[in-house]
């Protein structure tokens, strides 16, 4: 039996950006429930396309629906109400973390609602209990180091209620332990509540082991996309990124996983691939 | 709620029990001193002198100096947030500037409008709404609001405002020149009590009106794009801030003239005092604005009494001596 797909976000030759560079063509759909990395080197226009959704940036042709409706046309409340996002510059901000995080009901308030509600603090402490900054809840958000801002601003951005969660790089600033717990806890979301992801990610293992999708960027276009066994061939990344690597599976996941290969190795590598 | 600090409203408290002490000082001190057991005999025989003074000269400038200062440093509140600026104040826009230019104008021009005691407002009124016109119409541009490029028209028209005042004073006669230095340092005297009442009620709907913004102002502490994505409507707001603190600053300067620094000090002490939580930094600051120049008001009147100090000359020096004192201390740096 065919398995029933029902889109959440269906992005139909997408274009524009800047005066010097644009997004050409980019189409792609996003279902409900999936955990979607974007991939590309620098400059291939991830942020762009991320700002694009956001409608940070205006897009010059193209259409992008959300649940069918033209995200361009939809009013900011209702956006916020339906998309959330945590960048990777955090406002270095006075306020406190439980401050910050009730920011994220915001799209739910009413003209004349002055405080929040009980279910608002509910929710904003349920989401911080859920990314572990709980702890942090009366320190001012700029006492935090890097890593538990972003998971503060995750924080937010759940307590936002998006149906699609956009992250840019929410591993860039973490350790390997912080970053294994952000993105499990991504995950978990993912998996119990359906919550569909989008995620710009540098680090092509990560992309590999999490997502279930990955868009391969590169210079504005969309190279490739698909699952990460299809996107993560060694031959595409070889295109891509001008730099030689080898792919083997995670002996644990099963996953593509890419490794480097520098410069003076490479003759063994050419001598290898030829046998 | 624990979020809404209990000590927040306990601050708030403070500042209205400050305002009803220093009320009454402004109230009984001046040429002539009503002490606190006259005042009993005083209100209730109106054909006294005491009744007179207290009625007719005390009170509206009480009203006046409350109205002025809380519009000042709510207006410097405001644009601080919008602009995401430390250093922004009404008058670092150029409303002074074009109110001063206007003023100065009607002076020298000697126009023999009847319009009496509106003479003067009036044309300070038109000269800042002109200098707001331009600022929006030349910073805005057609893009978004673009926050830099105002704020250097403001500073740039600023600077032609005063240029042309200079050229005015040079080429006035020495009595004009005298009363544009005047009118230039602020005066909290206002005979006219149509404009009084129109300060406090303009200052007041201002004021509530921008309680409707309170969140925004706080979402934009994240940055526009940030507020954006919170489902905030930036433009509409920093429009509509934009041109409510303005006309509120063009109302004050019309009527009182320049009284410098209520609008960058307040807001900075208030900041600390409070946070930079805008649901409660407006009313912290709307009623230390008012405090404050109510405090300046009554030293520049006893001081150096029976003569008087320009209103202006004094919030001038306490706010930046002030001023000084905190940033020379640790961690006083801007809370965003």
């Amino acid at each position: 039996m065919e398995e029933i797909k029902n889109p959440l976000l269906q992005i139909d030759a997408l274009c524009g950006g800047y005066k010097s560079f644009n997004l050409q063509q980019i189409g792609f759909t996003l279902d409900k429930g999936d955990f979607a990395g974007i991939i590309g080197p620098n400059g291939s226009g991830k942020s762009t396309l991320v700002k694009m959704v956001l409608g940070d940036l205006k897009r010059s042709s193209g259409s992008m629906l959300l649940e069918g409706k033209e995200l361009s046309m939809m009013p900011v409340r209702q956006k916020a109400q339906a998309v959330a996002v945590v960048t990777q510059h955090i406002e270095d901000t006075s306020m406190s973390v439980l401050e910050y995080v009730l920011l994220g009901r915001l799209p739910y308030r009413e003209l004349f609602q002055f405080f929040e509600k009980k279910e608002d603090l509910a929710k904003a402490e349920k989401y911080m209990e859920l990314t572990g900054i709980l702890k942090y809840r009366d320190q001012p958000l700029s006492s935090l180091s890097g890593g538990e801002r972003q998971l503060a601003a995750m924080a937010r951005a759940l307590t936002q209620e998006p149906k699609l969660l956009l992250l840019d790089e929410p591993t860039s600033q973490l350790d390997i332990c912080h970053q294994v717990q952000v993105l499990d806890l991504v995950r978990e979301l993912n998996c119990e509540l359906g919550l569909t992801v989008l995620m710009i990610i540098h680090d092509l293992n990560l992309a590999s082991t999490y997502c279930n999708k990955l868009l391969l960027l590169n210079g504005g276009t969309l190279h490739t996309q698909g699952a990460p066994d299809e996107v993560l061939q060694f031959s595409t990344i070889e295109e891509v990124y001008k730099t030689v690597v080898v792919t083997r599976p995670n002996p644990v996941t099963g996953r593509p996983t890419v490794f480097l290969v520098p410069r003076h190795q490479i003759e063994k590598l050419k001598k290898e691939r030829k046998e | 709620m624990k979020v809404f600090k209990l000590y927040r409203v306990g601050f708030l408290v403070l500042l209205l029990v400050l305002l009803v002490v220093a009320s009454a000082w402004s109230l009984l001190s001046g040429d002539i001193n009503i002490s606190w057991k006259q005042l009993p005999y005083v209100l209730q025989h109106a054909d006294s002198m005491e009744y007179s003074v207290l009625m007719n000269l005390r009170v509206p400038r009480l009203l006046l100096a409350f109205a002025v200062g809380a519009s000042l440093s709510l207006s410097g509140v405001i644009l601080q947030g919008i602009y995401r600026n430390p250093l922004v104040e009404p008058f670092t826009l150029g409303i002074s500037g074009g109110a001063s230019l206007g003023v100065a104008l009607m002076i020298v021009l000697g126009t023999t409008l009847s319009l009496g005691s509106f003479l003067l407002p009036v044309a300070g009124f038109a000269g800042a709404f002109i200098t707001i016109f331009l600022v929006y119409v030349l910073g805005m541009g057609k893009s978004a609001a673009n926050i830099n490029r105002m704020l250097l028209t403001g500073v740039m028209i600023s600077f032609v405002c005063s240029s042309l005042l200079m050229f005015l004073l040079s080429i006035s006669t020495a009595e004009d020149m005298h009363n544009i230095i005047f009118w230039t340092m602020g005066s909290l005297e206002q005979p006219d009590g149509r404009l009084i009442r129109l300060m406090l009620f303009g200052s007041i709907g201002v004021f509530l009106l921008t309680h409707l913004f309170a969140h925004a102002l706080n979402a934009l502490r994240l940055g526009e794009d940030e507020a954006i994505h919170l489902g905030i409507n930036v433009k509409l707001t920093i429009r509509v801030l934009f041109v409510l603190a303005s006309l509120l600053t063009g109302l004050c300067v019309s009527i009182a003239g320049i009284i410098g620094f209520v609008g960058l000090v307040i807001p900075h002490l208030m900041r600390r005092a409070v946070g930079s939580d805008y649901r409660i930094l407006l009313s912290a600051s709307f009623l230390g604005g008012g405090l404050f120049l109510i405090v300046c008001d009554v030293l520049a009147r006893t001081l150096i009494a029976p003569n008087e100090l320009p209103v202006g000359v004094l919030t001038g020096i306490t706010g930046g001596v002030l001023f000084i004192i905190l940033l020379s201390r640790k961690g006083s740096a801007w809370k965003k």
